[in-house]
């Protein structure tokens, strides 16, 4: 491989990445519902148009079945006035042979049309179901977006405090109220020493004082108690 | 030199979204479905009552032509007629209005063996295929009993009547309704 592929190659990753990240994942699900619909609405109005052929289609059909009808009619009233003498029976034989002629016409055509209504009919039967199809995969992907804007609305949210707290945290109040934190617990310590020291700091004499002090309580208490016993006021 | 980049873009009309067609957005050869049949719009009209407009839609199917009407006061209501002779009402009808004063027809009249009752009557303006010119007429509507059946007797002209009988319809019974080629366009 040429070094200008391989740099090629490179770029064209590139691009696609950076494409990739321009992607907003709903407005592409919007975009798709909407060449979606698109096709939908071409495909709903070549249904109306095969529909509105097979009416035209039975229409010209009916037509044909009224008019091979009248043909026969006049037919048969042309025999019946030869019959009754009003007409001359060549001339009546040839004008219902004419008018049996126009009814066949008319017979064919409306096989003709009637074929050819059938077939619009099962075509439009046909698209009909992919109209269908069509329309619930809208619906479902319809359906879809809702939640994929809520999950999004969320994620984005999510994100947003996410990177807010990751931001405070490395310069922040979090920062600032952990080194409070930490000061305290310093100055607890602190004065923890400070009292630990004057503990230590004390004299021999102080101590041997302070427990004859405790003892002389006792004794002095004792010696009320025999007193009052006695019944002699100190 | 005639371009302008600053010029605003002409707004496109908005596209139909297929999956909410609705009956009023009926237009000529839209095709739906009703009472298991398929109907073609073969025209669009519009009625003028003193301000009060009503469309109606020309459905075609095979031999059958029926007309549905829109018309909307506090609500939407919508009736499914069809032109009968004037003859097919009971009575004479053109008679009664030349003998009376008022040139009304009857207040009740029975066609096609039910009984009618008249209920309003108006003078309004046809406007065919949504013309800009109108043409006057009067019209009495009756109701029968149950108010589910509607008859219609119009006067266009000094001798010209036409009548139409029909039902109240609901827009539910009209199902996949399909723009037309041209309408989509």
């Amino acid at each position: 491989m040429s070094i200008f592929q391989r740099l090629f190659n490179v770029s064209k990753a590139e691009v696609h990445s950076a494409i990739d990240k321009f992607e907003d994942p709903i407005k592409m699900t919007e975009q798709g519902i909407r060449d979606l619909k698109q096709d939908l609405n071409n495909a709903m109005t070549s249904l109306a148009e095969v529909k509105g052929q097979a009416i035209r289609l039975r229409k010209q059909a009916e037509d044909n079945k009224k008019a091979s009808a009248d043909w026969e009619r006049k037919a048969m009233v042309l025999l019946q006035k030869a019959q009754s003498g009003d007409l001359d029976a060549g001339e009546a034989d040839r004008l219902a042979t004419e008018a049996l002629s126009r009814k066949s016409e008319a017979d064919s055509r409306i096989s003709q049309f009637e074929q050819d209504a059938q077939m619009q009919e099962d075509m439009a039967t046909k698209l009909q179901s992919q109209v269908e199809k069509l329309k619930s995969t809208i619906a479902t992907h319809e359906n879809e977006l809702i939640s994929l804007r809520a999950r999004a609305k969320t994620a984005a949210a999510t994100k947003k405090i996410n990177k807010q707290l990751a931001k405070v945290d490395s310069s922040g109040t979090i920062a600032m109220l952990e080194r409070m934190k930490e000061r305290v617990e310093e100055d607890e310590s602190l004065s923890q020493a400070y009292g630990e020291m004057a503990d230590e700091s004390k004299s021999v004499d102080e101590e041997i004082d302070a427990a004859l002090s405790t003892s002389s309580a006792g004794t002095d208490q004792r010696l009320a108690e025999l007193k009052a016993k006695m019944g002699m006021n100190s | 030199m005639n371009w302008n980049p600053f010029k605003k873009k002409k707004e496109e009309p908005e596209a139909l979204d297929p999956l909410s067609v609705t009956l009023s957005d009926l237009k000529l050869g839209y095709v739906l479905d009703y009472d298991l049949k398929t109907w073609q719009v073969t025209a669009q009209h519009y009625y003028d009552y003193e301000g009060d407009r009503v469309d109606e839609w020309e459905l075609t199917c095979g031999d059958d032509v029926a007309f549905l009407e829109r018309s909307e006061d506090d609500s939407i209501s919508w009736a499914l007629t069809r032109k009968i002779p004037l003859s097919d009402i009971e009575g004479d009808v053109r008679g009664h209005m030349r003998d009376h004063d008022n040139d009304d027809p009857p207040d009740e009249v029975r066609c096609h063996g039910i009984m009618f009752y008249g209920v309003s009557s108006a003078v309004g303006s046809f406007y065919k295929d949504g013309g800009d010119e109108g043409q006057k007429f009067i019209i009495w509507n009756y109701l029968d009993e149950s108010e589910k059946h509607t008859l219609s007797i119009e006067q266009w002209d000094e001798d010209a009547f036409d009548a139409a009988v029909g039902e109240i319809v609901e827009e539910y019974q009209f199902s996949n309704i399909l723009p037309s080629v041209a309408s989509s366009q």
